[in-house]
């Protein structure tokens, strides 16, 4: 069994399998856009739940998670072998980088299920001057403003935010366009805003992200370990 | 108009690239000081790097792709390296002339998340390109280095391919809220990924090493132009400018 776990072959027919599974997915998406319109609204399992009875076009992306969990054990596996019974000092950088490659995958997938499990979005319509509370924060609109950029093919609004937090201190910050506002692990969106005073603020928790990023940073250090270790072995 | 004109001049100069010789290599050559120069003469007219639309994007993967001449050519006297390379750096420019030109960005998209994503994008579907030269010239004359070499490509091309989805990711959850989308292109995009991490692990399996290798890495290209270019008028996802 334990061999199976550890084999390459095994790593190969779990990839296969989530190529096919994706392709399937690929298909499915766009021609029941009545089902999947939402499915980026929601966090993953929650839409997931609440669209049990449409099983028939959303089992692959069940089978997804499946093989993604196969894949996962399979490099966890792989790894622990090879740092108890294949590691020596000698090549050391070169044995392990891939390893180190493959945990950072683990975290980012492993952030990916906390995301679909953990987190929260909500969209709140409000006007400036309003003051909205998520999760113990009290956010409070100051100010909109408008500005046109050079290249930017319509204006970009910022949106003053006065967010008091739980504890009681507060601040004002700017939310645009890819550049939200965080506070107490929330992410504070100005999604759109018009000349009227109008604006769609999104808040979303994600807990998964830590995990991504962690994932991401460690991806990216076994990653220049392999640049390290294949450059050393082309100049020798 | 005009655009399309320069697109077509460029790509000609590096068909003609295939003549070989000294006038091959000059026709090459000239193919890349003018597609160059065209990139640079789009960023001084954006007032930012001509990496926002797929029809300077493409450009830009030729040039990239172009650049490996000096490596395999010139440095590495690789023979018949200008039997292919052309086909790729022409082929890919031809592709701009199908590709809308899109000279503003959403305020959203204007961001260095954005940017250091699609330069890392580039880098990367350039790197496997090179890639699949190598690999065809190692299938035409079965000299073991070129399969090296292929491998060595894919493996720094999908390692740029990958940090280009993290750095993806982090200016899509700025942006947006999230950082994965489930989208026929997402899903697409994953599949590239998925499929280079299958040819990196083939290639370990003694079964499946040489020309079977070679091969499923070469295909592999095939999946990462289908996915960039073809998931979204075939497939039928959300349209984008990049």
């Amino acid at each position: 069994m334990l061999g199976v776990l550890k084999s390459i072959k095994t790593a190969l027919y779990l990839l296969g399998t989530g190529m096919v599974i994706f392709l399937a997915g690929s298909v499915y998406i766009p021609n029941n856009l009545d089902i999947f319109s939402e499915i980026n609204d929601y966090p993953l399992f929650k839409w997931l739940f609440a669209n049990l009875g449409y099983i028939d076009k959303t089992y692959w992306i069940f089978a997804s998670i499946v093989v993604m969990a196969a894949l996962s054990l399979n490099m966890v596996v792989c790894t622990v072998d090879a740092i108890v019974n294949k590691l020596s000092r000698k090549g050391i950088i070169q044995k392990l980088s891939p390893h180190i490659v493959h945990t950072g995958v683990m975290l980012v997938l492993f952030g990916h299920l906390v995301s679909g499990a953990l987190g929260f979005k909500k969209d709140i319509p409000a006007r400036v001057g309003d003051t909205v509370t998520v999760n113990n924060l009290e956010i409070q609109i100051k100010d909109l403003n408008f500005v046109t950029l050079r290249g930017e093919d319509q204006e970009r609004w910022r949106v003053s935010l006065l967010v008091r937090n739980r504890e009681g201190s507060e601040r004002v910050s700017v939310a645009e366009p890819a550049s939200p506002v965080f506070e107490s692990r929330l992410a504070i969106y100005a999604k759109s805003a018009e000349h009227n005073g109008r604006i769609l603020l999104g808040v979303v928790y994600d807990p998964g992200v830590r995990w991504e990023i962690s994932g991401a940073v460690i991806f990216v250090l076994g990653s220049a370990g392999l640049f390290w270790s294949r450059y050393n072995r082309l100049s020798t | 108009m005009s655009h399309l004109f320069v697109v077509l001049f460029i790509s000609t100069l590096y068909a003609l690239g295939m003549l070989g010789g000294r006038q091959g290599s000059a026709f090459f050559v000239a193919g890349m000081v003018v597609n160059l120069s065209y990139l640079v003469l789009r960023w001084g007219l954006l007032n930012r790097l001509p990496v926002t639309d797929r029809f300077d994007i493409l450009l830009f993967i030729a040039f990239v792709i172009s650049l490996s001449y000096f490596y395999l050519h010139t440095a590495k006297r690789i023979e018949g390296v200008m039997n292919v390379l052309p086909l790729f750096s022409a082929g890919l420019s031809l592709l701009a002339v199908f590709q809308e030109r899109i000279d503003t960005i959403s305020p959203n998209m204007n961001s260095p998340w954005f940017y250091l994503y699609m330069i890392l994008f580039i880098i990367g579907f350039s790197l496997m390109g090179i890639g699949s030269v190598t690999g065809i010239l190692y299938l035409q004359k079965a000299v073991q280095s070129l399969e090296m070499l292929q491998h060595r490509f894919i493996l720094a091309g999908w390692l740029f391919f990958s940090f280009a989805l993290i750095a993806g990711s982090v200016w899509f959850f700025l942006a947006y809220g999230v950082y994965w989308l489930w989208t026929a292109k997402e899903l697409w995009t994953t599949i590239a990924w998925f499929y280079y991490s299958f040819y990196l692990h083939a290639r370990l399996v003694n079964s499946m090493k040489g020309a079977i290798a070679s091969e499923i890495g070469l295909a592999g290209f095939g999946i990462m132009l289908f996915s960039y270019l073809g998931v979204t008028p075939i497939l039928g996802s959300p349209w984008t400018q990049f």
